[in-house]
């Protein structure tokens, strides 16, 4: 089979934009019937918040993998696969051996002491109001973040995809997640998560399976060719015989190999004796005549090996002076990171008991780790069969999953894919809508400012209102931030987790001694330590345009994780010295006695 | 701030000194503080620590263990083994390793914890006639 490159260039034609937005129009009828009939359900907090309890361990296990496997996730990792090979493979094992933490550390715990926000397990010992704000204030910090780099992702795909204005875009997706979350609440958003990781599960092993057939089902093959991506295309028709091609990418010095072909049509090699720069390719003397005719954009060039470690995360005095240590800390920041994410952190709520919370980790371990080990494939796939001088012209290395898609199962499977990335990203932004409206509502309005005294109906109106306005922000700032990187805003987000949230969630947990003003300085030292980091960073104001720059950046790794985690457990810590708080410590028996067996839990 | 009031199981009783505390307060930790000492609770404790301390430290250790080979031995890390490179492997071992972590996590808490649980539930309700859960009502939310 073999696939013409040229459509990569084109943008969907007008029938195949029907079937994207037919496949996307499907998608949002199904989920406004969701959202109709769990409206009809969410009349309590309890039924607004965490679904009445009512779901089972199954569904809240795949509802957790689809709020986890965000935009980030399909598209991101794709991508930096695509472009950096086997280093890209990291996030897909960093994201899901996370979960371990999830599961041994917080989830059970979390569900026993707690009832619809993160901040209920801190508030359960110590004092309500001062721990309540600070935990409002990170979860929307994170929510926040973690919903515009989405957003943007959704523009921009649409963008691409349809035509359509970015801002068009932002505004469709923010107005569905408003009317999921404020009319159906917490049920509506579970079952749109489930809807939409199982369509993405059966989208990835479609598309993995033909990927796999490229290569005749050969795994040998397919992992043999990664050894060997042809690293550029050729710019323009070339004809047997001629002794020059023209090359998208600089191959290099006089001298080097090259090989010209597709990975399904065996490429052949030749050396290259001279290279000129022309426009924005590059003129390469061969040593030999063609011996065939090429299409334009067919892959060429020197080989470069994508399964060896170490092409992104390098130490170069040049571009990533500390490549090698950056590494280390966006390991600390994913596995630590995940147990500290408010909008995963509420799903325990929504299931019966603590043993549920448990069944449901281990059925959202199964279903994302399936899911990543599949990138090899979408990632690796994109990179052999589509090759990154295609993908950074069609979109960038954001779209390298769709522009597989459409290499390997034409334009109709093109728009299908763009259909469940869009999908996707919809469910999430509305998992991240009613986490960040739940810590205004509950734990800001209710607990701090009505001293948690106020009526049923009442408190669920609230919810909804600031679901709303939730919303409505976030529009506003995606639209304003729409030049901003989206791995960039995720990353934040899995800073801020690991280092605001997750040590004040721990010690709160498992030490007698901890009390306010630890949690207190350590959410603030977290929050403010990682910010500032970031800011300081290679993606914060020394880059240009989204454009990392190491060279300009005070501090000098992208991922603070590694400096801003200690600075949030130290913050937490010694601020437990700073006061005596009796009242705390003697609420950890009782605490720690019905976390442990599940007794009184709601 | 004594270091003997700190240290794990000294009972909060020590601290009768201290104003702030209600005598409802007091009441309640000593409540759970009885609770705490019974052998089935503590030997919930001690077989949740002894399966979940391990297991933190193995994933961690083997995670970031793969991290630093891949970091400062990238050659050895892709040497070719079964048609890929040891690097690979190693990555795909660490969604096997958390399966296999998770799946007897699933087992040894329903074989053994929710046991235990369910032991500590019934003598809680019997012994204590649900003061517990009456305590709660007024005081956890």
């Amino acid at each position: 089979m073999h696939t013409s490159y040229n459509q990569l260039f084109t943008k969907l034609d007008t029938s195949d934009k029907t079937v994207a937005i037919v496949l996307f129009a499907v998608f949002v009828a199904i989920t406004l019937g969701i959202t109709y009939w769990a409206s009809r359900r969410t009349k309590t907090a309890k039924e607004f918040y965490a679904a009445g309890r009512s779901i089972k361990a199954w569904q809240n296990g795949v509802a957790v993998a689809g709020d986890y496997m965000s935009a980030a996730s399909f598209l991101g990792i794709a991508g930096i696969i695509a472009f950096s090979g086997f280093d890209g493979f990291m996030y897909s094992v960093g994201w899901l051996v996370a979960y371990l933490t999830v599961l041994l550390v917080v989830a059970e715990p979390l569900r026993n002491g707690g009832k619809y926000t993160m901040a209920d397990i801190l508030a359960y010992r110590l004092k309500a109001k001062p721990v309540r704000a600070a935990a409002a204030f990170s979860t929307l910090t994170v929510s926040t973040f973690y919903m515009i780099a989405q957003m943007v992702g959704a523009g921009t795909l649409v963008k691409l995809l349809l035509g359509w204005d970015f801002e068009w875009a932002v505004i469709t997706v923010g107005i569905l997640m408003i009317v999921y979350v404020v009319f159906g609440g917490m049920l509506a958003t579970t079952w749109v998560q489930i809807v939409k990781a199982l369509l993405l599960m059966v989208g990835t092993v479609v598309l993995s399976i033909l990927v796999l057939a490229q290569f005749d089902f050969n795994i040998g093959t397919f992992f043999n060719e990664i050894t060997q991506v042809r690293t550029g295309a050729l710019a323009a028709d070339a004809k047997q015989g001629d002794t020059s091609v023209v090359l998208t990418q600089n191959p290099g010095a006089a001298g080097t190999l090259i090989r010209i072909g597709n990975v399904t049509s065996s490429p052949e090699s030749y050396n290259v004796t001279k290279v000129e720069p022309k426009d924005k390719t590059f003129v390469a003397t061969l040593d030999k005549p063609l011996t065939k005719n090429y299409d334009k954009f067919t892959n060429a060039g020197p080989n470069k090996d994508f399964l060896k470690p170490g092409l992104l995360y390098k130490d170069d005095p040049k571009t990533t002076p500390f490549g090698k240590l950056d590494l280390i800390s966006l390991g600390l920041a994913l596995v630590f990171g995940t147990a500290g994410l408010p909008h995963i952190l509420v799903r325990f709520y929504t299931v019966p008991t603590a043993r549920a919370a448990r069944v449901s980790v281990i059925w959202a371990m199964v279903i994302i780790g399936s899911f990543y080990i599949l990138t090899t494939f979408l990632g690796f796939g994109a990179a052999l069969l589509v090759t990154g001088p295609i993908i950074t012209p069609n979109g960038g290395s954001n779209m390298s999953a769709p522009l597989l898609a459409q290499a390997v199962g034409g334009t109709f499977f093109f728009a299908t894919i763009s259909a469940v990335a869009f999908a996707t990203i919809l469910a999430v932004v509305a998992g991240l809508t009613i986490t960040a409206s739940s810590a205004i509502a509950h734990d800001f309005w209710l607990n701090i400012v009505k001293n948690g005294k106020e009526s049923e109906s009442e408190q669920v109106l609230v919810a909804r209102i600031t679901a709303f306005l939730v919303g409505a922000v976030s529009i506003g700032v995606a639209i304003f931030l729409k030049t901003s990187n989206v791995a960039y805003l995720v990353g934040l987000a899995f800073a801020v987790a690991a280092s605001a949230n997750l040590p004040v969630i721990i010690f709160s947990l498992f030490w007698k001694k901890f009390n306010t003003t630890g949690a207190v300085t350590g959410i603030i030292v977290g929050l403010v330590g990682s910010l500032f980091l970031i800011v300081i960073g290679p993606n914060g104001f020394a880059a240009t345009n989204g454009v990392t720059n190491y060279n300009d950046a005070i501090f000098k790794l992208a991922n603070p994780g590694i400096v801003s985690i200690p600075l949030g457990f130290l913050g937490a810590f010694v601020g437990t010295f700073f006061s005596k708080e009796p009242a705390s410590e003697a609420k950890f028996p009782e605490m720690y006695f019905r976390t442990s067996t599940g007794i009184g839990a709601e | 701030m004594s270091d003997v009031a700190n240290k794990p199981g000294v009972k909060v009783t020590a601290r009768v000194a201290e104003p702030e505390l209600t005598d409802e307060q007091m009441a309640k930790a000593k409540l759970y503080e009885e609770l705490e000492q019974g052998d089935d609770f503590k030997q919930l404790t001690r077989a949740r620590r002894n399966f979940i301390i391990p297991a933190m430290i193995i994933f961690i250790v083997y995670y970031f263990g793969m991290l630093v080979l891949i970091n400062y031995l990238p050659d050895v890390m892709d040497t070719r083994v079964l048609g890929v490179n040891l690097a690979y492997l190693m990555a795909l071992s660490q969604f096997i390793l958390a399966w296999i972590i998770a799946f007897t996590y699933l087992k040894v808490s329903t074989d053994v914890f929710d046991k235990l649980v369910a032991k500590i539930v019934a003598r809680v309700k019997h012994h204590d006639d649900g003061v517990a859960d009456r305590k709660a009502e007024k005081g956890g939310k």
